[in-house]
């Protein structure tokens, strides 16, 4: 930029703009600022290939071992809960209040599973995140009372007096209603319900002062029915039921269990099996989980990056055998020959 | 009026109190032009006392107001007692135009004849036609290609989601179904999907690309590179929306006077009777001969030098240290009469009519009695004198010497000076040729009667006129012929190569003679001489001569095309009126052929056909010039530029672009029309992706929603990451410089691939479009198996989705900048952090559906690894990809690029042909495997089976490889747009 330099100061004593003819906005305003011009060499993107290779796998392996670390015992009993002379109609079954939903299931702990053990219904099939559903709430209704119950609500926010529901929504009306009990031996395990939702929703989005009333009184009975002399904020199953998951198949939190539970241990789980999955076929299931820094168990993000980490590593190898075997001089044109370029395509 | 006063009307003058009853009003802000201009009052208010001006009583009859500034034609009659009822005839000089400043003037009285909008001015307002740059109509018709596409979404998801709901959604209970619901109902899936879809079209492009425009344009108005110091003015963007057409241009027409050459006329040689002058010395007028001349009194000298002095509309202005400075509307003029009063015939004052000149010391009075003005028409002007000494009347002419000889007296030899004005414009000297007469004073009385009929009327006066001049300008007495020379302006040679080898073809069109034209043209590098370049006629009087003489220069071409020659054609005024009229086809044909073409002896209208012409080929054209001629041209083209040079600012005014010096052209087109095409194709193109990014993945969503439509994202976020977490980082791509300016100046044939729109055009978009697939998949797939299960929570799993959307974005724009700044670093990693800023805010309001979302997914170890995992996954491949490209299929940027970076941008040209040459090469190799190549996600334009790649031959040494293409008829730039 010497000619530009030098006719920019011959241009000073005549010229009243720029004001400056140094400084950051001069050198802006002639496209001129200082710049970090990074170039592509192979050395270079062969190396961080590399090293993104090897912090990948290794950490791959990490989460693996953690997610393995991670004891869960999954039932699914939708099924096996149905008493065998309704299994041709189960909707049937589901459908008649007569019939007793209770059923009991014997769990096997294969390994040691250290408190807290956290206590999961896993619904599949189910969709919460569907755009109808999701839609059917009033925060506000939620917050500060029936007042604000609003058309946001349909098709469930009056009842048949024109009263209002509250909670009102589909989502407060299909509220899940399988009951779990846990059994060690005779001896019951004590699970623990409370603090299973989230702080800031018990404080901040459900109302101290907001009591169901209308709810589930309608001719069709949704899910589960509350307690109309609970707050809705210490209605923890109905608060973690209304934070919608996003996929279809989801676990929401029942309780957290505050005992070890021990090796080839034999639990009993009396399940009030009282949610409808059967008319669309959804699935249910109950898991027992612990909990490590990742979460629950989940092999994803292991085998994610090591599978990644692999990749990466390959195509480093991949590129520097390339590399050794046409090196390309870099922005040498004299060398630069493209009918070698060509021959080797 | 006084001095300083702006008119608000326009005024016909009464009286004007000035040196010899004139007005000089100042009509910059008019047409742009900073030299004064005289206005008189007409004939019969001349001598009228100030008591008697508002006893005036009379009848002008004017036109309805139009837009012509030049022009206005009206008549006054004044009621007795003032002199008589004879018509008088108010031309443009006896009118003050709005917005003019009187200078030199103490008082001018009028009358207005318009007023407000109705004035000439106003009319000629006009609102400018917008021009759409080849960006413009591209990015249009890709939206079209996405709306199409939203559509087909819209449509084939409305109709799986309303069977999904019939088959599946009816039996889940808690979705509550109505049974019976009514027909319309069918409607709300589809219509839930368009309003998903809808921001599939980003509406921040436009704004974003209003922004960087006019930023582009900024950075053109203050690039001190293109500060014209000498006149002290700055290049400017009067148009600043058409930047990135600097980089496509493919066809500039020049104007020569004033473009190419300095217009800056110095009287250097001249031909008296026959007799040459300043052959020697270059400079007649220290020619011991010519000054001897003068000092006998050479007859045939003292008339030369008569005419040059007193056939102009020059005024002697005396300042007052006594000297005498010329205001002169043309250049020429103002060196004719400079070169005179250096030979001692001084033009001392103009008083009025009465004329005084001093030839050594004695004093000569004329009084001038008709101005047969200059018309582009006529090429010659004319004016009867009478002597006041002898009381003859003398008709003084000059003009083109194809004006001017044929109203030689018969049996005059005009042999010598056809010779003198040949070999003058071989030198590549502008040429006049003088004459005179004498007028027998009856004749002169009754054409003085028509000529003002011909004055008065009006409808056609100007072709009235020019009939009646016809009538008195015969049998005039040739003197001589002057050369009056127009330098080059500085780097004209260089521009003119560096621009062609870009790959710009170059039409000079000139209204000056051919052989000047051509002279001017060898000069700066337009044409080569034999052998190595070749220049083919096209001329003829008839039709059916010009048919035969194109049909013969269309053969050669086509022969020659697979020469190693530069072969350009020129062609005249009268010829190409012609062609343009009957032979458009076969014309058009040899502009695609001929890289360079010469246009001599054209009219402004002539020169805006041209335009049109090449424009109809759908070439891209800019056009540049100084002068009014010039603006129909300027007006016309894609790209106007408009050289703000002696002949006023009427050109700049009107073009798009202004600039001091047409060596400035080659910086506005190599450096800011190209990185202006390099920074919008990039920041386009992302728009797209960066919307289709976040529709893709609510599509995604969608199949796992029971096609129902659900959005993912809250509609916070949605409004957000357009306008804020996505816009900012790709604006700073305004600084972004893919090669530095030094090497692109060196190689120069790197502009094709803006030319060819190799950086915007579907292919390159289809890796853009594949990319957001590509990320859309990733990001959505990594996202609900990490956050699978417990975590599975819907505001959750969103803001995962969306913070993977704007790591990658990051990502992405970093990887497709080519030089960081400070200020791009700060908005690509600070966007980032604002981002999580802006988050951070939404999470702590209690009533906003995201509270605490933000605070409880960074306390998350798995919620950066996931993010971690969307990066590698997202960018590894596009990186590679890219690496590979740039290492082993590298595009000329890529080759220069990595000179640049390895050893500074020193670069041989040697090195640079051979290479280029080779690319070409490989383009021709690579046809078979280009569609191999196309398949990739990576954007990367389509080097092998672009047409443009033959029709822009990058050296004159690969004619032949490129044959078939230039035997094509038809326009290879239709091909080029697929």
């Amino acid at each position: 930029m010497d000619e530009a330099s030098t006719s920019a100061s011959a241009g000073a004593t005549r010229r009243a703009f720029p004001p400056a003819r140094s400084g950051v906005f001069y050198r802006f305003t002639q496209q001129n600022l200082p710049a970090w011009k990074p170039a592509m060499t192979p050395g270079c993107l062969i190396a961080m290939f590399l090293i993104i290779g090897i912090i990948f796998v290794p950490f791959g392996l990490l989460c693996l071992q953690t997610s393995n670390h991670v004891a869960e015992i999954i039932h699914r009993y939708d099924v096996d809960c149905v008493p065998n002379a309704y299994r041709g109609n189960r909707q049937a079954y589901i459908k008649d209040s007569s019939i007793s939903k209770n059923c009991t299931l014997q769990a096997k702990v294969l390994e040691h599973m250290r408190a807290p053990i956290y206590v999961y219904y896993e619904l599949e099939n189910f969709y919460q995140n569907h755009r109808r559903y999701v839609k059917s709430r009033s925060d506000k209704q939620l917050r500060f009372g029936a007042k604000y119950t609003a058309e946001s609500c349909s098709p469930v926010q009056w009842d048949n007096n024109g009263s209002p529901i509250v909670p009102c929504g589909l989502i407060a009306w299909s509220l899940f209603n399988d009951t779990y009990d846990f059994t060690r031996g005779s001896k019951e395990i004590k699970v623990n319900r409370k603090n299973i939702s989230w702080k800031s929703d018990r404080e901040h989005k459900f109302g101290k002062d907001v009591f169901p009333s209308n709810f589930q009184n309608g001719t069709l009975i949704g899910g589960g029915k509350l307690d109309p002399t609970v707050p809705l904020s210490e209605q923890e199953n109905l608060i973690v039921w209304m934070r919608t998951a996003a996929l279809p198949k989801f676990r929401k939190l029942y309780g957290v269990i505050e005992d070890d539970l021990h090796a080839d241990e034999t639990i009993t789980i009396l399940i009030g099996n009282n949610y409808n999955t059967y008319t669309f076929g959804g699935k249910k299931s109950i898991v027992l989980s612990t909990a490590s820094w990742l979460g629950g168990k989940n092999d994803f993000l292991g085998h994610a990056y090591i599978v990644t980490g692999s990749l990466s590593i390959f195509i480093s190898i991949l590129f520097a055998l390339i590399h050794v075997k046409y090196p390309r001089p870099q922005g040498d044109p004299n060398r630069l020959s493209w009918n070698r370029k060509n021959g080797n395509g | 009026m006084q001095e300083i006063v702006s008119t608000f009307a326009e005024m016909k003058l009464f009286h004007v109190k000035s040196l010899g009853s004139r007005a000089v009003p100042k009509t910059a802000a008019l047409d742009g032009e900073i030299d004064l201009k005289t206005r008189a009052s007409p004939p019969p208010c001349v001598g009228l006392e100030f008591e008697q001006l508002h006893k005036i009583k009379g009848v002008i009859e004017c036109p309805i107001p139009d837009k012509d500034i030049r022009r206005f034609d009206a008549n006054i009659r004044l009621f007795p007692p003032f002199i008589d009822n004879d018509i008088c005839p108010l031309t443009i000089n006896n009118t003050l135009l709005q917005s003019c400043y009187l200078r030199n003037t103490e008082w001018a009285c009028g009358v207005a004849v318009y007023t407000g909008n109705e004035t000439k001015l106003g009319m000629s307002r006009g609102v400018p036609e917008p021009k759409l740059t080849a960006m413009d109509a591209m990015i249009d018709k890709l939206t079209g290609a996405i709306f199409l596409f939203q559509l087909t979404v819209v449509v084939v998801l409305g109709a799986a989601g309303n069977v999904w709901k019939d088959m599946e959604a009816r039996k889940q209970w808690y979705v509550k179904y109505d049974d019976n619901e009514p027909w319309y109902q069918i409607l709300v899936i589809p219509l839930r999907f368009e309003l998903l879809c809808s921001i599939m079209i980003p509406i921040s492009i436009k704004v974003s690309l209003d922004f960087v425009k006019s930023l582009y344009a900024k950075f053109i108005d203050w690039d001190e590179d293109m500060y014209d110091l000498e006149n002290d003015i700055p290049a400017h963007a009067a148009n600043t929306a058409i930047s990135e057409d600097l980089g496509q241009v493919e066809y500039i027409l020049t104007d020569k006077t004033g473009t190419l050459t300095e217009n800056k006329m110095i009287f250097r040689r001249c031909c008296i009777g026959g007799t040459f002058y300043g052959n020697e010395s270059g400079d007649a007028l220290r020619d011991v001969e010519l000054l001897n001349a003068v000092a006998n009194n050479s007859p045939h000298v003292i008339k030369f030098l008569k005419v040059m002095t007193l056939c102009n509309t020059v005024i002697p202005i005396k300042s007052p240290s006594g000297s005498i400075l010329y205001k002169a509307q043309s250049q020429d003029e103002d060196a004719l009469v400079n070169a005179a009063a250096n030979l001692h015939m001084v033009l001392v004052s103009k008083n009025g009519n009465n004329a005084e000149i001093h030839f050594n010391w004695r004093v000569m009075q004329y009084e001038i009695l008709d101005i047969l003005e200059f018309t582009s028409d006529r090429k010659r002007m004319s004016v009867v004198v009478l002597d006041c000494q002898s009381g003859k009347i003398f008709l003084l002419s000059k003009g083109a010497d194809e004006a001017m000889l044929p109203c030689a007296y018969s049996g005059q030899k005009t042999k010598t000076f056809v010779d003198a004005v040949d070999k003058y414009a071989q030198l590549g000297l502008r040429t006049l040729c003088l004459g005179w007469r004498e007028l027998e004073p009856e004749e002169y009385t009754k054409w003085s009667q028509s000529f003002k009929e011909a004055n008065s009327s009006l409808n056609d006066r100007e072709w009235r006129v020019a009939e009646v001049c016809q009538k008195l300008e015969h049998s005039l007495e040739i003197l001589g012929a002057s050369a009056i020379e127009d330098r080059l302006q500085d780097g004209v040679p260089e521009t003119i190569e560096i621009l062609r080898q870009s790959g710009i073809n170059f039409w000079m069109l000139t209204g000056d003679k051919q052989s000047t034209a051509i002279q001017i043209a060898l000069l700066c590098n337009l044409i080569s001489s034999e052998p190595k370049g070749q220049l083919l006629h096209i001329n003829g009087k008839t039709q059916d001569e010009v048919a035969r003489s194109l049909e013969r220069v269309l053969l050669t071409m086509r022969i020659t095309s697979s020469e190693p020659k530069e072969l350009a054609f020129v062609v005249d005024g009268w010829a190409l009126e012609i062609i343009l009229s009957h032979y458009t086809e076969a014309f058009t044909e040899l502009s695609v052929l001929s890289k360079t073409a010469l246009c001599c002896r054209v009219t402004p209208s002539q020169k805006a056909q041209l335009v049109k012409l090449l424009k109809s080929c759908d070439y891209r054209t800019l056009a540049i010039g100084d002068g009014g001629n010039d603006v129909r041209m300027i007006q016309q083209a894609d790209i106007g530029v408009g050289i703000s040079g002696r002949e006023g600012l009427q050109a700049a005014r009107a073009a798009d672009y202004s600039i001091g010096k047409f060596r400035f052209l080659k910086r506005l087109i190599l450096v800011h029309g190209r990185y202006s095409y390099n920074r919008t194709a990039f920041l386009s193109q992302y728009s797209f992706y960066k919307s289709l990014l976040i529709c893709f993945i609510q599509i995604l969503f969608s199949f796992l929603s029971g096609i129902a439509g659900t959005s993912l994202f809250n509609s916070v976020s949605l409004m957000a990451y357009n306008v804020f977490y996505t816009s900012i980082p790709v604006l700073t791509t305004v600084l972004d410089k893919d090669l530095s300016e030094k090497t692109v100046m060196q190689n120069p044939e790197i502009l094709l691939y803006c030319q060819a729109g190799r950086l915007l055009n579907p292919s390159t978009f289809a890796g853009w479009f594949g990319r957001s697939l590509y990320h859309a998949i990733v990001i959505f797939l990594i996202t609900i198996h990490a956050y699978a299960n417990e975590k599975s929570e819907m505001e959750e799993l969103s803001m995962v989705a969306l913070s993977g959307s704007i790591w990658l974005q990051a990502f992405v724009v970093t990887l497709e900048m080519n030089s960081f700044t400070f200020l791009q670093l700060l908005a690509i990693w600070g966007n980032l952090i604002a981002f999580y800023v802006l988050n951070f805010f939404i999470s702590s309001i209690p009533t906003s559906g995201m509270y605490t979302i933000m605070f409880r997914l960074c306390r998350q170890p798995s919620y950066w690894i996931t993010l971690v995992l969307i990066s590698g996954v997202g960018m590894g491949p596009v990186l590679a990809l890219k690496y590979f490209r740039y290492t082993y299929r590298p595009s000329a940027i890529n080759i220069l690029q990595k000179a640049e970076r390895s050893r500074g941008p020193m670069y041989t040209l040697v090195n640079l042909e051979s290479q280029l040459r080779s690319d070409k090469d490989n383009m021709m190799v690579a046809g078979s495997t280009a569609p191999a190549k196309n398949k990739s996600s990576v954007y990367e334009p389509l080097l092998s089976d672009s047409p443009m790649a033959s029709r822009r031959s990058l050296g004159p040494s690969s004619f032949d490889v490129f044959q078939p293409a230039h035997s094509r008829t038809s326009h290879p730039r239709n091909i080029k747009a697929n």
